[in-house]
């Protein structure tokens, strides 16, 4: 790591542990998104962390937004989905594809936190199918009028910019998708928020509709039919971020699991000293260690400007895994401890929650697999694309 | 071997931290004289000679601490001194660096342990390693407060010799302007006997009353986790720990403390422990000779009528 | 209002040390992460605070031995103006009355209005630089403060002192030593960390400082553990009786 690597994590550490951390277990019970963290970490620059400066981001590599997202999961993975859609997925979004003008005019108020941002391209009846969208916009005059709903939005109720995927061109399946940048503020815009999920529990989620939106043709994000390419290359950067997050919430099982096998003792020792105890902790670092190289891997792409879709789905599958997989064993060493949560339980179970989701969100499980065997087979192949995520330049 | 030891005095009473710095010079060697200043010098004196004194170089009339007047005295006095003991507080960490470079001589700090008159043990990284160290010259040592055992009251008087001070040119830079006296008439924690401590365990501010209740029972000073000091619950004068005091008292009650590795390092020198805490895994229990395993909240009480029970039996 | 800051390097307080082959010290060991001493860090913040409320610079010394340049831009990152420092390892195993010499030579020339500190190096256990720089420079001290307020006129500071509060006031220039209580800290904003990277670290030999080694340090050890402790069960009244029935028949403390 570099040196403004490592004060970057001991800073992050430090601001999610004393500001955040002790108010997760209640905001997780009460299932409250507490609005203060968006203030909280635009003060602390965290909303801009790898957009260069003159967007009015910090200039820090793209590691740095692994790093990040890392030690804001280390704490719960509601902090670190903020982090997801509104860095990953929408700001570097736009930093890959928006014109200059577009940059200034909504990134550079992104990237300074002063306007909050997601992504809009799941719907209830188009996951994994991107190609199945339903909403669309029709051309009329200077404007394009959006009719449609989206699902599964983090931060839906409390987001200000949204990059929204719409059909243009009904009878064209994938290449019929245009991307458009929406503000709350638009007439016939509306969100709601879902409850009762069984993680991200303090995280904000919901749905929007879209009632005859005029969107203006300036708010169009690359070109016309771009919007699957456009969506993709998103999903690069989400997913990158979703990787570095699952890690966090590995560590952060992993630790609470090492102490507890400390302190707690059956047939007179620590439990820790038992091999079946040893062999869970050892097959959580291995899957640690893993997934840090396979992001950092990616990360490493993306600084240098390479095409990284498959390693980055790579690091997404393997971390997201690493993370249910260590919060499930971080559970069986504590026993029926483990399964007691809340703030004056202890937080594996939790993590547990959180964890499951993200082998769903951002390209299952099984399309994950797909794609990495379609890559072997030679069937998926990437082709350089009209506009690449541009590579880190040192400031 | 010329020993000097700086006689640390309130009011006309030596701290705690003084009397367990004569404790060490004496193991030192048997030339050892005191250094007093204080508006009541022979009260100081006084004391200093039952603790097993011979000799104090007094200087009297002095109303008001000053760091570089007391270092200047000091230096006057001890100067031919092979080695200067300080007491580890406040006065001493502030005095004795200002002596040592007039001395021109070498610091050894915060010592734990006499080995002999130019080797010593100290406490390191928040005392998770003890080093031994040899010095060589004249020595300007200061003394950890609260591990060395404060001598034996005999009927010993000091012989006083009379130093003057001079005010020098800079002195009028500084004054202690005001001494604020504690708000509590409780017993300090570096000097006391027993000291009951409240950790994260006691939940509100308001519930630490059961820690001053049982206190003020036993004469003891009152100590605080990090956790709650953090929490803004109880100042940093009361934080037990790496980052906050150190303490060896003879009876230490960690009350709803789980015994973080930084808290351990600041009191498990005590002599006895008494841990009151629920849950039966917390790590206090690993050092407690009376690991009571139970709810503070049920058993604070009964504690502290059973205390007052003993007391009226005695 | 020129502030300079005196920063030592130390060991994160979380770390677990090793005993090295010949037993005199801690292993030298890369996985030590290295930070700013956490008295030093208050230190940092009430100079930051003095240059927001009156201008002016803040200027931050180091003594070196390869592992400080992190901890000094992240003092940068956190609002320090500039750094120097004294790279001189043999500087650091001498004893502490040369690195207040070697400090002296660097820090007068800068004519400092204020000189702050932490308490105490968390890792040697010194709490001896500000006093004995106090005593170089000829100038006042006020150590172990716990409040701070400075004015154009100079500083008001107060501490406790074995259960006394005290409160001093000095003119400048001035060396103070920080305790805990003084401020938070603040982390480093993102951005701040990338300008870090941009203020000046001037890098010195001190070639001409006399390195005394007075101090040997021969032997290191962990501390002997305590014996096992002993827990008790029962209900509340069984505990307090047995409580109360150890320690004054057995421990005479009652």
């Amino acid at each position: 790591m570099s040196d403004d690597q490592k004060i970057l994590r001991e800073s992050v550490r430090d601001f999610a542990a004393s500001e955040l951390a002790p108010n997760i277990p209640s905001l997780d019970v009460k299932q409250e998104f507490d609005k203060s963290t968006l203030t909280k970490f635009a003060d602390q620059g965290l909303l801009g962390v790898s957009i260069p400066e003159k967007y009015g981001g910090s200039g820090m590599d793209y590691i740095s937004t692994a790093i990040v997202s890392e030690e804001l999961e280390y704490v719960d993975a509601a902090l670190r989905v903020i982090i997801s859609v509104h860095n990953g997925l929408n700001s570097m979004g736009l930093l890959q594809w928006a014109s200059e003008e577009q940059k200034q005019k909504w990134l550079k108020p992104q990237a300074e936190g002063k306007r909050i941002a997601t992504f809009g391209l799941t719907e209830p009846n188009a996951g994994s199918d991107v190609a199945a969208l339903e909403t669309h916009a029709k051309e009329d005059g200077d404007f394009y009028i959006l009719n449609g709903s989206k699902m599964w939005i983090s931060l839906a109720d409390v987001a200000d910019n949204f990059l929204v995927f719409a059909k243009t061109d009904m009878s064209k399946g994938s290449r019929g998708i245009t991307a458009f940048h929406v503000e709350r503020e638009m007439k016939g815009f509306s969100s709601g928020t879902i409850h009762d999920k069984l993680g991200v529990r303090s995280g904000n989620t919901g749905h929007m509709t879209f009632d005859n939106i005029e969107v203006p043709k300036e708010n169009m994000i690359g070109e016309l039919g771009e919007g699957f390419k456009i969506a993709m290359s998103c999903l690069d950067n989400g997913r990158f971020t979703v990787a570095a997050g699952a890690l966090g919430c590995a560590k952060a099982s992993r630790d609470a699991a090492v102490k507890y096998a400390h302190e707690r003792k059956t047939f007179g020792k620590e439990i820790g000293q038992h091999q079946l105890v040893q062999r869970l902790l050892a097959n959580m670092q291995q899957g640690i260690d893993t997934a840090e190289l396979l992001i950092w891997k990616a990360g490493w792409m993306k600084n240098m400007g390479i095409r990284n879709t498959r390693e980055t789905a790579m690091a997404k599958w393997v971390a997201t895994n690493v993370a249910s997989q260590s919060a499930d064993d971080a559970i069986q060493i504590h026993g029926g401890m483990g399964i007691a949560g809340g703030p004056d339980g202890y937080p594996v179970e939790r993590f547990w929650r959180n964890a499951r989701a993200a082998r769903i969100y951002e390209g299952s499980d099984q399309i994950q697999e797909i794609m990495q065997g379609q890559y072997a087979m030679g069937y998926r192949q990437d082709k350089p694309l009209r506009k690449e995520l541009p590579k880190w330049v040192p400031s | 071997m010329s020993i000097a030891v700086f006689l640390e005095s309130y009011n006309g009473k030596l701290v705690k931290a003084a009397k367990e710095a004569i404790g060490v010079a004496k193991s030192i060697g048997s030339d050892v004289f005191g250094i007093a200043i204080d508006n009541n010098v022979d009260a100081v004196i006084e004391e200093a000679g039952k603790l097993g004194l011979s000799t104090v170089k007094a200087a009297a009339g002095i109303t008001i601490y000053h760091p570089a007047m007391y270092s200047r005295i000091i230096f006057n006095a001890a100067k031919d001194a092979d080695v200067v003991i300080f007491p580890g507080t406040v006065w001493g960490r502030e005095i004795s660096p200002q002596v040592c470079v007039k001395m021109d001589a070498t610091p050894v700090s915060d010592i734990i342990k006499v080995v002999d008159a130019s080797t010593f043990k100290r406490s390191l990284h928040g005392n998770k390693i003890h080093a031994t160290v040899k010095a060589e010259g004249k020595i300007v040592l200061t003394v950890r407060a609260g591990i060395f055992d404060v001598p034996e009251l005999g009927d010993g008087t000091a012989n006083r010799e009379e130093i003057t001070s001079e005010v020098a040119e800079g002195d009028a830079m500084i004054k202690l302007a005001e001494i604020l006296a504690s708000s509590s008439d409780r017993v300090e924690l570096t000097e006391a006997d027993i000291i009951v401590s409240g950790g994260r365990g006691i939940g509100e501010a308001t519930n630490f009353k059961l820690i001053e209740d049982l206190a003020t029972e036993l004469g003891a000073a009152v100590g605080a986790s990090r956790a709650i000091v953090d929490a803004g619950m109880r100042p940093h004068s009361e934080q037990v720990g790496q980052t906050g005091k150190f303490v060896a008292p003879k009876l230490y009650i960690a009350v709803g403390i789980s015994g973080a590795i930084q808290h351990l390092a600041g009191m498990s020198s005590s002599e006895t422990i008494v841990a009151i805490n629920k849950d039966e895994e917390a790590p206090i229990f690993k050092i407690a000779d009376y690991g009571l395993v139970g709810d503070l909240f049920e058993v604070m009480p009964k504690l502290i009528e059973a205390v007052k029970a003993a007391k009226k039996s005695a | 209002m020129k502030v300079v800051t005196l920063l030592k390097v130390t060991p994160d307080t979380e770390t677990k040390f090793q005993i090295n082959s010949a037993g005199t010290d801690i292993a030298e060991d890369s996985s030590i992460e290295y930070i700013i001493g956490p008295y030093d860090e208050y230190g940092v913040e009430a100079a930051i605070q003095i240059k927001e409320k009156l201008g002016g610079e803040v200027i931050s010394v180091t003594i070196g031995s390869g592992n400080e340049e992190k901890s000094i831009r992240k003092a940068m990152a956190m609002g320090v103006d500039s750094g120097i420092l004294i790279n001189n390892a043999d500087l650091k195993s001498s004893d502490p009355l040369s690195i207040a010499k070697a400090i002296k030579e660097v820090v007068e020339p800068l004519n400092a209005d204020i000189i702050i500190c932490g308490k105490l190096a968390t890792d040697t256990s010194d709490s001896f630089i500000g006093p004995a720089l106090a005593a170089l420079m000829n100038i006042p001290v006020i150590s172990e403060i716990s409040s701070l307020e400075v004015t154009e006129e100079g500083v008001v500071a107060t501490r406790d002192a074995a259960g006394r509060k005290e409160r001093f006031e000095s003119k400048f220039p001035v060396i103070l030593t920080a305790d805990k209580g003084l401020n938070e800290p603040r982390y480093p904003k993102l951005p701040m960390i990338m300008k870090a990277k941009k203020k000046p670290l001037d890098k010195k030999d001190t070639a001409g400082t006399e390195i005394r080694k007075n101090v040997t340090q021969v032997k290191a050890e962990f501390p002997a553990t305590k014996s096992a402790g002993k827990k008790i069960t029962g209900t509340p009244d069984e505990l307090v009786s047995e409580l109360v029935t150890g320690l004054t028949t057995k421990e005479k403390i009652l």
